[in-house]
């Protein structure tokens, strides 16, 4: 079918862990787990390498975004896929910004995270360095209205829908609306995309 | 248009009232009359006339224009031809009436019971002003009526500009505040030995009078500069007032033409700006000084809170990990037992393992309380009354935004309560903001908390929290308590299951009332015994 792929997953849980080495087994995916970022970088240098790394946020020791930073520091080319916890969502953002290619909100669905996974490795949703997308996709945010683009900015941020509804003084249902307009017109899936695309719009890496 | 006014009072009372204090007022300060007209050397009705429309409105305007008067009438000091009387009269009531209707105009943002040094600033203006158009309008009539020579004008016109400027300075101030505030003075040692210093300085100045004239008034800015710095703005406007009235009565005591009245008022009245504005200083001073302590207070209570929202995420963490994994396994079965493609020990076995987690997630429902750190040093004996007040203080933003009050109904004498200060707030806050939200869920433009505490035996006492929202979902009212079965994405279960734990830790017990309108919920917290406090 495809090319035998072989990932890292990181988890400090072992139940966890353990329910996602049983699921890749059955995807035929190779995986190997990791129960903590200092064990996986010590696979990483005794000469293991991986088609794509998932790991948890938050966890004792190296967080997943210092992960992201070290990986990136030892120009390491693995894509990222995060998995975050409830109010994480921030620190998410934060690591799509410094180069994880996505992530994920616990509890997910695995075929989610699978499909996270191929897009990675396929690096499918490499940046729009092409101009006159980039053009395409400037012209469709400047489409959006003034209230959109607020919640736009505000989702990108990190916060939640509650709270940009408390800031922007609007129901988090109102938000809810105006977000899945902007995915909409954006053309992105998730917010991870979201955050991605904002960046690219804005030049920045 | 509406004007801006304090009170809300039956206008014919408060004219009567008004109109009986003007012309005892004028009696009293009829002393030492210019020639034979009513230029006397203080005026403390027109202080009170600018005190009647400052806080009763423009309504009252009326008054002012009959006030003189009546007061020349009771007195009976009609001097003058009457068409001059009614001239000077409506002069006098009309000139103030257009002065204070300037100094409330809405764009002068003018608060009447004199806030900020600012209020104080424009009234003093106004007074000035007005004053002076008000005393060389007066004169001017008198003199056109042949009353007063020409060469008199401009002495006449001083008299009567310093004797109503120095009414309004002394009486409005006084008035102002009296009528606003609950109270004016410290009733302390130092205020007792504040006021003797007044009556000495009065004693000095007017004992030592035949020899020294003026030179001594000095010492009578001592005590008011006391009374400024220690009790601000509304201490010293009872000082000056107290001052003013012995020096009248010092004036009135001693030899005719001993004084120049009106050179003693004009002293008076650089004393009395001068109090007054030391007195405005301090007073805005120990006002930021008191909103920087509550912005402290605040934000300490802020990060508190932060602390509580960081508990609330581990929890959320801690029943993450359990779900997800027992999510996998699930699904691992499922897909296992559908595709045909199956080894029947390895099914069981994750099946197994699934059932493992979902006890896990139990298990952490089940330690909740010993999540919410048990630390039993930091109870301490708190008025109920107290943690409600802070509570809403706390919610207030929330509140407002919401258009949601809350209403209590303590008991008297509710006993103190054994509690963890920061827990219990959270409870309340926590209870208080899922009715914010259910209320604004409903649609509704406005709703309410109930909020009510009695003491249910000797041991402890019940709080009921009611919101006129639209009440739990039935099937809430089963499962509310099984964090898993959150009712909203933010987690209202485990929210609940939060303030259940920390009431249980506390020795009480948490209910969910069947309300016929809105959510209800009871709880009870231990009563504070003797011997514990």
């Amino acid at each position: 079918m495809t090319a035998p792929i072989h990932i890292a997953v990181i988890d400090d849980d072992e139940p966890v862990l353990d329910s996602l080495r049983l699921y890749f087994a059955r995807q035929s995916i190779e995986a190997s787990c990791f129960a903590s970022a200092k064990d996986f970088l010590a696979a990483i240098a005794r000469g293991d390498r991986f088609d794509c790394v998932v790991s948890d946020v938050r966890m004792p020791g190296m967080s997943g975004l210092d992960l992201v930073h070290r990986l990136k520091s030892e120009g390491l080319a693995a894509p990222v896929v995060l998995i975050t916890g409830h109010g994480d969502v921030d620190m998410a953002v934060a690591a799509i910004k410094v180069g994880a290619f996505d992530f994920i909100e616990k509890p997910f669905d695995e075929a989610r995270l699978l499909a996270s996974i191929r897009d990675a490795i396929e690096n499918k949703r490499q940046p729009a360095n092409d101009g006159t997308e980039l053009e395409k996709l400037r012209s469709r945010l400047n489409s959006l209205s003034a209230r959109q683009r607020q919640v736009m900015d505000l989702a990108v941020a990190g916060l939640s829908n509650k709270e940009i509804g408390s800031r922007l003084k609007i129901s988090p249902k109102t938000v809810e609306n105006h977000r899945a307009w902007v995915m909409e017109r954006i053309g992105a899936r998730n917010i991870a995309d979201l955050v991605r695309i904002a960046m690219q719009i804005q030049g920045k890496p | 248009m509406a004007f801006p006014r304090v009170f809300d009072v039956n206008k014919l009372i408060v004219g009567g009232v008004y109109l009986a204090a003007y012309a005892v007022l004028d009696w009293i300060s009829f002393i030492g009359p210019y020639a034979h007209l009513g230029i006397t050397p203080w005026n403390p009705g027109t202080g009170f006339s600018f005190a009647l429309v400052l806080l009763f409105g423009q309504r009252m305007i009326p008054f002012l224009l009959v006030s003189p008067l009546v007061a020349d009438f009771l007195n009976q000091q009609f001097t003058m031809p009457w068409t001059i009387e009614v001239l000077s009269a409506a002069l006098l009531g009309g000139g103030y009436s257009i002065a204070l209707a300037i100094l409330l105009r809405p764009n002068f943002r003018f608060d009447p019971t004199l806030t900020s040094m600012r209020d104080l600033i424009l009234l003093m203006a106004v007074a000035v002003v007005g004053a002076a158009v008000v005393a060389s309008g007066y004169v001017g009539l008198t003199v056109a009526g042949h009353q007063l020579p020409m060469e008199d004008f401009w002495a006449a016109t001083l008299h009567y500009w310093v004797g109503d400027v120095i009414g309004i300075t002394v009486v409005a101030p006084f008035a102002l505040f009296a009528l606003t505030r609950r109270r004016m003075l410290p009733l302390t040692m130092e205020t007792a030995l504040q006021f003797v210093a007044i009556g000495l300085a009065l004693a000095l100045v007017f004992g030592l009078a035949q020899e020294r004239q003026f030179q001594l008034f000095y010492v009578l800015f001592l005590p008011i500069v006391w009374l400024a710095v220690r009790t601000g703005l509304e201490g010293v406007s009872v000082g000056i007032l107290v001052t003013q009235l012995g020096l009248i009565l010092g004036i009135q005591l001693s030899p005719a033409g001993t004084f120049d009245v009106t050179a003693f008022q004009a002293l008076m009245l650089v004393l009395a700006a001068t109090g007054l504005v030391a007195g405005a200083l301090v007073t805005e001073r120990r006002r930021t000084e008191a909103q920087l302590r509550l912005q402290q207070e605040s934000l300490s209570r802020l990060s508190r809170l932060g602390s509580m929202g960081e508990l609330a995420a581990a929890v959320a963490h801690e029943l993450n990990q359990p779900l997800m994994a027992a999510g996998t396994y699930t699904r691992l079965v499922d897909d296992a037992m559908t595709s045909g493609n199956t080894d029947v020990r390895v099914v069981a076995e994750t099946a197994k393992k699934a059932v493992a987690q979902v006890e896990r997630a139990a298990e952490v429902v089940r330690h909740l309380r010993a999540l919410v750190r048990l630390d039993r040093s930091s109870r301490a004996p708190y008025r109920f009354e107290r943690i409600v007040q802070e509570m809403i203080e706390l919610c207030q933003p929330d509140l407002d935004r919401a258009h949601v009050t809350v209403q209590t109904t303590l008991a008297a004498g509710l006993p103190q309560v054994m509690v963890d200060l920061l827990q219990i707030e959270q409870v309340l806050i926590n209870l208080v903001r899922n009715a914010i939200e259910a209320i604004g869920e409903s649609g509704s433009p406005h709703g309410s908390v109930l909020i009510d505490a009695k003491p249910v035996d000797a041991d402890f006492i019940e709080v009921r929290v009611v919101d006129s929202g639209p009440g739990f979902p039935p099937q809430f009212l089963e499962s509310a308590f099984l964090p898993l079965s959150s009712h909203k994405a933010e987690g209202l279960g485990i929210g609940l299951a939060l303030c259940r734990s920390i009431v249980e830790a506390h020795g009480g017990q948490l209910w969910l009332d069947d309300s016929s309108h809105g959510a209800a919920i009871r709880f009870t917290l231990p009563i504070a015994k003797t011997d514990e406090r």
